[in-house]
């Protein structure tokens, strides 16, 4: 036994632990309860499986918190793949002598008149979940992230191995998707 | 490659949304405004879109959900089947 204490893996208290923990990390990425629910689920049968390789190097929740970090990762390529053809809802001509214009039933229209005082609404923040649900799996944790946890693109960059200038045309998706949605479901209504 | 100072509405709505999160270059700012003042739709986005910033920041907040303690209990019982197969 060296000097440095080796960590030990306890499953039985792996729930009262880190379920919390991990569930947080999830929710704050992915914005859905089941499938943040899920993905802890799956954690800890990973790890239960993986239990032999463990070194002891790095504490229990350190080593939980790399696999779920994969479980995300996994996460975003699955939509990735599923949602790469998927894009046809666009907003602007993407060929032809008006690529990069508005087309038209997709451009913005008057939404009335919103103030301030408007903002807070419970039915209103209801709304504003429900689009960012509806979001692409990957469009809807990039635009997390960036927007609610506040990351810096590096660390988005770093997260999900992705370039900047795709992170932002990311975004850009999915806020025009949130725009759009907001005027259809709730500024229109 | 020089950066051309005329912009579509793709590039001008990306900008602006870029600039939602103090992103935007000084430079990338100045033709979004020249973009704008151009252009009627472009310059409702970009109202539009300060908005949504706000209603954002007042109303997505997902790190208030928590795990219901039946919810725990169903982990645990899994935990439990797989560590004694």
């Amino acid at each position: 036994m060296t000097d440095q204490q080796k960590h030990v893996l306890n499953p039985k208290k792996w729930v009262d632990n880190y379920a919390d923990y991990l569930f947080n990390y999830t929710i704050s990425r992915l914005n859905d309860h089941d499938l943040a629910k899920d993905l802890v689920q799956e954690t800890f049968l990973s790890a239960l499986k993986a239990m032999k390789n463990f070194k002891g190097q790095a504490s229990e929740r350190t080593w939980l918190v790399s696999i779920l970090k994969r479980k995300i990762i996994d996460q975003y390529r699955k939509s990735n793949s599923k949602e790469g053809q998927a894009e046809v809802r666009m907003s602007f001509y993407k060929t032809g002598e008006n690529k990069g214009k508005w087309i038209e039933e997709k451009a913005p229209s008057n939404w009335g008149n919103f103030g301030e005082k408007d903002i807070e609404n419970e039915e209103l923040k209801k709304t504003l979940n429900q689009c960012i649900n509806g979001l692409p799996e990957k469009q809807r944790i990039v635009f997390l992230l960036k927007t609610v946890k506040n990351y810096e693109t590096e660390e988005i960059s770093n997260e999900l191995q992705l370039s900047a200038s795709n992170i932002w045309v990311i975004i850009h998706r999915a806020r025009l998707k949130l725009r759009e949605c907001m005027e259809n479901n709730w500024f229109k209504n | 490659m020089r950066k051309k100072i005329i912009i579509n509405c793709d590039e001008a709505t990306e900008i602006c949304d870029k600039s939602q999160y103090c992103e935007a270059s000084t430079f990338d700012k100045f033709r979004l405004s020249i973009h704008n003042f151009l252009c009627k739709k472009c310059h409702l986005y970009s109202e539009q879109n300060a908005l949504m910033t706000k209603l954002f920041k007042t109303h997505v907040h997902p790190e208030k959900e928590h795990l219901k303690q039946e919810e725990k209990e169903e982990l645990k019982k899994k935990l439990e089947e797989n560590l004694y197969p």
